[in-house]
């Protein structure tokens, strides 16, 4: 492999069984695309950014490694981050899990040149493989992808192509469409890692929510000058009980507050612009082994619970450019 | 004119009857073409007092439209500036809307920190500290 990956794949993840069978569902997901983009010589790394991890149950990285096949395993990177992190940045206690906090981390340290934040239940068909592969995608643009909802129940035993592309397994959903090809958008942003940075990844302002965040990046990207573009392949969902479209009619509110946060919120008009540090970048890290770090508390990694300036209106200017409308 | 004898009997040369007969002749012809021109003078009289009847019609319904017309064209005009005036209005409603949506979104995050503060203050475990007295103050002194 040479020194900088041609993908980045982040994802987050903890030790929780959530949705069920959380790990196995994880490891089945990640070995299956890791090893389609290894046999068409995609240069890949991954960054699983496990956060918060319940205390007293072996760390999500350490049954990780033990369970992809050897030829992938090495292309995995860990971030352990420390628990205190959801306290001090949380502004909804309610919402155990600031994943695109989580997300933000693994996109700040991604090594690629292209980075794709993505989720553990997502897989890739082979379209998908043959577009990464041939490596024709353009820096400053947002790919956007179809995901195709896999059936609760079916047999998945064992994941093919001929399982996936079978369209009496898909639950049918509307396709993505212009201008923001929004929708399941936590499941495929890809971006060149540039333009990550200049657009200060996912929005670590507004602290409420975990719906409709990944929505903001696309507005986000569109008010930056930064062009949405349909990948023109689609990714395969794996239902659970707790995915969104499964379980958001039969959650109760206070689930549906713990799962997802508020979700009512101006995600299509108000913007945001992360501070320098965005993505703990302030963290110290400690090693805890050749592929797993642990992101150590520090409050000078903490930007404060509020600045009202960096609450911006989509359209206005912020540190990563104007929008051209 | 009969002169001499013949005159006297009342009778005239041959040649003056003539000549008499001749201006008679042209008297009549002059008449009858003076009759001609006069009906037609009448019937040129006629006819342009027809034609300016009909133009005179014409320019009332002339009229007419350009009046219709200039209150349409006002009409038109008003409800021009009625649109324009609503564009406007609409463009400062969106803008309005964006600003109230920020705002909201602003007082989310402010609203959500001072929970987030109190609840940090009350898991501390420690009781409000009695808001300080200046000590010119008596400590019953109320603020008003």
């Amino acid at each position: 492999m040479s020194d900088r990956p041609f993908l980045s794949i982040v994802v987050t993840g903890r030790n929780d069984d959530y949705g069920g069978q959380f790990a196995r569902r994880f490891f089945r997901v990640l070995a299956f695309n890791l090893e389609q983009l290894a046999d068409r010589q995609v240069e890949v790394e991954v960054r699983l950014v496990e956060w918060n991890p319940i205390q007293g149950r072996p760390l999500l990285a350490q049954r990780l490694l033990t369970s992809l096949p050897a030829r992938v395993r090495d292309s995995v990177t860990t971030y352990v981050v420390d628990g205190r992190y959801q306290d001090a940045l949380s502004l909804n206690p309610r919402l155990k899990y600031l994943e695109y906090f989580a997300k933000n981390v693994g996109i700040r340290r991604a090594a690629g040149r292209f980075v794709l934040a993505t989720n553990t239940d997502i897989l890739f068909g082979e379209a998908l493989v043959n577009v990464l592969a041939t490596g024709a995608l353009h820096e400053g643009r947002v790919y956007r992808a179809n995901r195709i909802d896999l059936k609760l129940g079916i047999d998945d035993s064992e994941i093919h192509h001929a399982l996936l592309e079978n369209t009496d397994n898909h639950v049918p959903r509307p396709p993505i469409k212009p201008p923001l090809y929004a929708g399941a958008t936590g499941d495929f942003v890809l971006l060149d890692k540039q333009t990550f940075d200049r657009i200060r990844g996912f929005n670590e302002i507004y602290r409420l929510a975990r719906v409709g965040v990944d929505h903001n990046l696309l507005v986000k990207a569109r008010s930056s000058g930064v062009p949405i573009a349909d990948i023109g392949a689609p990714v395969y969902h794996v239902s659970h009980t707790t995915s969104f479209q499964v379980a958001r009619n039969q959650a109760s509110d206070s689930e549906a507050e713990s799962l997802w946060g508020r979700r009512q919120w101006h995600q299509h008009e108000v913007i945001y612009d992360n501070p320098d540090g965005w993505g703990l970048a302030e963290a110290p890290l400690t090693r805890i082994d050749d592929q797993t770090w642990r992101v150590e508390f520090d409050w000078d990694a903490v930007a404060p619970l509020v600045d009202l300036r960096r609450i911006v209106l989509s359209g206005m200017p912020t540190s990563s450019g104007r929008s051209p409308v | 004119m009969p002169s001499g004898l013949l005159g006297l009997f009342g009778l005239a040369r041959h040649s003056q009857v003539r000549a008499a007969k001749e201006r008679v002749t042209e008297l009549k012809r002059r008449s009858d073409e003076a009759a001609v021109r006069l009906e037609s003078s009448r019937l040129d009289a006629e006819r342009w007092k027809w034609k300016h009847e009909q133009l005179g019609t014409q320019l009332k319904a002339a009229t007419k439209d350009a009046e219709r017309w200039k209150t349409k064209t006002e009409g038109q005009n008003e409800l021009l500036a009625k649109l324009r005036r609503l564009d406007a209005a609409e463009k400062k409603v969106d803008l309005a809307r964006e600003h109230l949506f920020g705002m909201e979104t602003k007082l989310d995050v402010i609203e959500a920190a001072i929970n987030i503060l109190d609840r940090r203050t009350r898991d501390r475990g420690a009781g409000p500290s009695p808001d300080p007295v200046p000590a010119d103050l008596p400590a019953s002194s109320h603020r008003e």
